[in-house]
């Protein structure tokens, strides 16, 4: 080390080791599935590939496509109007929009087929005027829409937050420049807001691939399904992960497509002046309509139905359950959660006393890798990597699923733990050290105690995530041991979906907390 | 060509503007001024279409186009924030309006070249300077061929040094292409340059309108005066329709009652000391590269004042006798 004025500079490479430590723990899972996929025998290969994969391919996609043209239409829409134009309630629409990511695709898809089946409200409403229809919606086209109905909010929080960006006067320029404004939208609005849109949309990808519920209720064999068939009924580990390996590889490429696009990314450089007065619709129902329709189809409809339901099977037994399903998730979430913020405060804090050499930073963001691969994939890693510590030990077990949350959900609190890190002003470390403190001490009484709002932020977010996580609940669960998602998940399956109600109405009750940080992040 | 009528418009608390008129004609330019928060941007977006005034009406040639969208108006608009837009190169940001068919490569070199930007059409915005970009977004304007154009505050975003010379390069453009503008701008001198006609506001209200040299020689109220730069304020009585001051009466036709008086300070005269209006004590001299400036205290004013000279033989604690050419003396109600 350096000496300078006789003094040494501390090399701090204790922390330094536990942020690769950390790291390390985190890809551990994403690891064994790749390393496993190497040793697989060629036979496997030729027998599962090319029975499975065209199958998986085709309806994975075919689902993709249909859920992110939904998605785009719905969210950018809603969020250019509610950013530009001036409409009854718009003010209101800002949040509610954001409200049908709080129900879980899987219970969604729950809702819905309750909805239109045949002791369902709409057929009972038709029974009772004379007339019946068969409506089904449990194939791929609903699937599509049942989906897109709560996945477009991602899409519209990122375009809503391209479009607030985006320098008023551009558009102004454009109008005084003889364009419509559905001319300035697509001339200059969208191809600007582009690449803050795409990511939207990833996310909206990463979690169709990582829906098990839907797909599995509806019976559409996809990538998901396909590994639990594989693992959970015919304990064949190998197509597992070579699925898995698939998905990776797919998720892989969608990241590295995220970084070009970003790379392309054109901001304007001036001082960004953001829009003041908004034009007035003149026709001012529309924008209501369009803002109306996906918040009544994704929220209001689904969490009637659920209500109605709960109504009809409300005995005070299912809601007894109902609140010891709660207490396991709370047990998880609350486990997972301190876990997540635990390493995410080593691995800030490890980057922030090493400095910015390029290893800590690449290596924190492949620690982020986890939030984008589907919840299977990562519960195959951890059932590989426990098989490979011991072949007799029980894979399944509270450890292990804390360990598979802490590891596909470690981004969303380590997004926010490291922003709150990078806020507080680096004199503050160098002046607890003047005084003689030392690195763990100043973490403690200086950098925690600021720090707390954002890590309670950061913990309720991941929470929320555990709650409404199903796939990898499912494969790492105790035997008999029930979630709130699982248990809702558990009696659609059963043909007994009102029973889920209660069960499913606390996801979306716990779900809508970080709808109010969304807000606010972007405002 | 355009006028404007009794234009009002006022946000949750605040009237931008307050009941405004003024007209323009073709081929002049007109210079809107003053303190920021006065009304002059909100007045250009009204009428370019892009706020909406809640009563008065806007008329092009006689036509009420107060309920014209801005994209029909065809206006061109160059704003303060050099707003190019950023995923375009510099030809297709000057082509942005222009249909694909009319996109003549004769036409991009002669839009470019009025600006001085020939060689620069594969650049995107962010390689380019301030003043660069301003004069992009200037052609992208012209190439609309616009009736009117209107430009907010052009030049405030660009450095002191490449300013003057960009106002000055534009201006001339624009008198030699003979398009009628309308400029905004908080800087007094931004006007001076080439501007047909001057409206000075005020708190949404039109407090001057005139030719330049005339609102600066001739303010109409101690608000233009100071607006223009600083001036000495002198006390005086009205005394048989004379102005009695401390260093004589000065004959003023027609004065009012209540009255104040003051003078530039580039009209005061340092003189000796047999032939003065004023004595004072330099109290601080400030070197100021070409020219220094003295603050002088004077028994026979309220205030200290300053007073800008060329490099002077004064120093501080000297004794300094001034002339106060009587006709130069400005008086405001």
């Amino acid at each position: 080390m350096k000496k300078l004025g006789g003094i040494n500079i501390p090399s701090h490479s204790g922390w330094r080791l536990l942020g690769i430590i950390t790291v390390v723990i985190l890809l551990l899972p994403i690891w064994f599935v790749v390393s496993n996929s190497l040793s697989i025998e060629t036979e496997s290969w030729q027998q599962s590939v090319p029975r499975l994969l065209p199958l998986y391919l085709k309806n994975t996609s075919f689902l993709l496509a249909g859920i992110c043209l939904i998605s785009l239409l719905v969210g950018v829409s809603t969020a250019w109007f509610v950013t530009v134009y001036d409409f009854p309630f718009r003010k209101h629409f800002e949040w509610i929009l954001i409200l049908p990511l709080s129900i879980p695709t899987f219970i969604n898809g729950i809702a819905y087929v309750g909805l239109t089946d045949y002791a369902g409200p709409i057929r009972i409403f038709l029974r009772s005027i004379g007339t019946d229809v068969y409506l089904d919606v449990m194939d791929h086209q609903g699937a599509i829409i049942i989906m897109s109905l709560v996945l477009y909010p991602y899409v519209y929080v990122a375009s809503r937050a391209a479009f607030i960006m985006q320098s008023v006067s551009l558009i102004e320029v454009s109008r005084s420049l003889g364009q419509s404004m559905v001319k300035t939208f697509f001339k200059v609005s969208l191809p600007l807001s582009w690449p803050i849109i795409f990511s939207g949309l990833i996310l909206v990808i990463m979690e169709v691939l990582n829906d098990y519920g839907v797909v599995q209720y509806f019976g559409i064999p996809t990538f998901t399904t396909g590994i639990f068939r594989a693992w959970l009924a015919l304990g064949d580990l190998q197509t597992a992960i070579l699925l898995s390996l698939v998905v990776l590889l797919f998720v892989l490429f969608l990241v590295v497509l995220d970084t070009f696009i970003q790379r392309g990314r054109k901001t304007s450089n001036e001082n960004e002046d953001q829009i003041a007065t908004r034009i007035p619709f003149q026709l001012k129902w529309v924008p209501f309509t369009i803002c109306f329709l996906p918040v009544f189809f994704g929220f209001i409809v689904p969490v009637g139905q659920l209500i109605w339901w709960s109504i009809l099977s409300s005995t005070s037994q299912v809601w007894l359950q109902s609140i010891e399903f709660m207490g396991n998730t709370s047990l998880l979430g609350l486990l997972s959660g301190l876990v997540v913020l635990f390493l995410a405060i080593v691995l800030s804090y490890s980057n922030r006393l090493t400095g910015n050499h390029w290893s800590s930073k690449t290596f924190s963001k492949l620690s982020m890798l986890g939030y984008a691969i589907p919840g299977a994939v990562i519960g195959i890693g951890i059932v590989t990597f426990i098989i490979w510590l011991n072949p007799n030990w029980i894979y399944s077990g509270i450890i292990a699923l804390v360990f598979g949350y802490s590891a596909r959900f470690f981004a969303v609190g380590y997004g926010q733990t490291d922003s709150g890190f990078q806020k507080i002003p680096s004199q503050l470390d160098d002046a607890a050290s003047s005084l003689g403190k030392n690195s763990l001490t100043s973490l403690i009484k200086i950098h925690l105690p600021i720090l707390k709002p954002v890590l309670i932020g950061g913990f309720i977010m991941v929470f929320v995530d555990i709650a409404k996580e199903l796939p990898l609940t499912l494969i790492l669960r105790p035997f008999n041991f029930e979630t709130l998602a699982t248990n809702a998940f558990q009696y659609a399956k059963d043909e007994m979906a009102p029973k889920s109600a209660s069960s499913s109405l606390l996801i979306i009750f716990v779900s809508s907390i970080p709808v109010y940080f969304l807000n606010k992040i972007i405002k | 060509m355009l006028k404007v009528q009794h234009i009002k418009k006022s946000y949750s608390t605040t009237t931008a503007v307050d009941d405004v008129s003024l007209e323009i004609n073709e081929g002049e330019m007109l210079s809107l001024t003053g303190e920021s928060g006065c009304g002059k941007s909100t007045l250009l977006r009204i009428i370019g279409g892009l706020e909406k005034p809640d009563s008065g009406s806007v008329f092009w040639e006689d036509q009420n186009i107060s309920n014209w969208k801005p994209e029909k108006r065809k206006f061109g608009f160059v704003f303060q924030n050099l707003s190019l837009f950023p995923h375009l190169t510099v030809e297709k940001n000057v082509f942005f309006a222009i249909s694909k068919e009319n996109r003549t490569n004769k036409k991009l070199n002669e839009l470019l070249g009025m600006t001085g930007m020939q060689g620069y059409e594969k650049r995107y915005p962010h390689e380019l300077s301030g003043g660069q970009q301003q004069r992009v977004a200037l052609a992208r304007a012209l190439a609309i061929d616009p009736r009117l154009l209107l430009l907010d505050e052009p030049f405030s975003s660009l450095d002191e040094l490449v300013k003057e010379k960009i106002r000055k390069e534009v201006f001339d453009l624009l008198k030699e292409l003979n398009i009628t503008t309308i400029m905004v701008s908080h800087q007094a001198f931004d006007s001076f340059l080439m501007a047909d006609k001057l409206v000075v506001m005020k708190e949404g209200r039109v407090l001057q309108t005139g030719i330049p040299i005339d609102v600066y020689q001739n303010p109409s109220s101690q608000y233009v005066s100071n607006f223009f730069g600083a001036s000495v304020i002198i006390k005086g009585t009205n005394d048989q329709q004379k102005a009695h001051t401390s260093f004589g009466d000065i004959a003023i036709p027609n004065l009012p009652d209540k009255f104040s008086l003051c003078i530039r300070p580039e009209n005061i005269v340092i003189n000796t000391k047999d032939d003065y209006d004023i004595s004072g004590i330099v109290k601080e001299k400030l070197f100021k590269g070409p020219h220094d400036v003295l603050t002088i205290q004077s028994p026979k004013m309220d205030e200290e004042f300053n007073l800008e000279t060329e490099r002077c033989s004064h120093e501080i604690g000297d004794p300094i006798f001034l002339k106060v050419p009587k006709d130069k003396i400005l008086v405001f109600q």
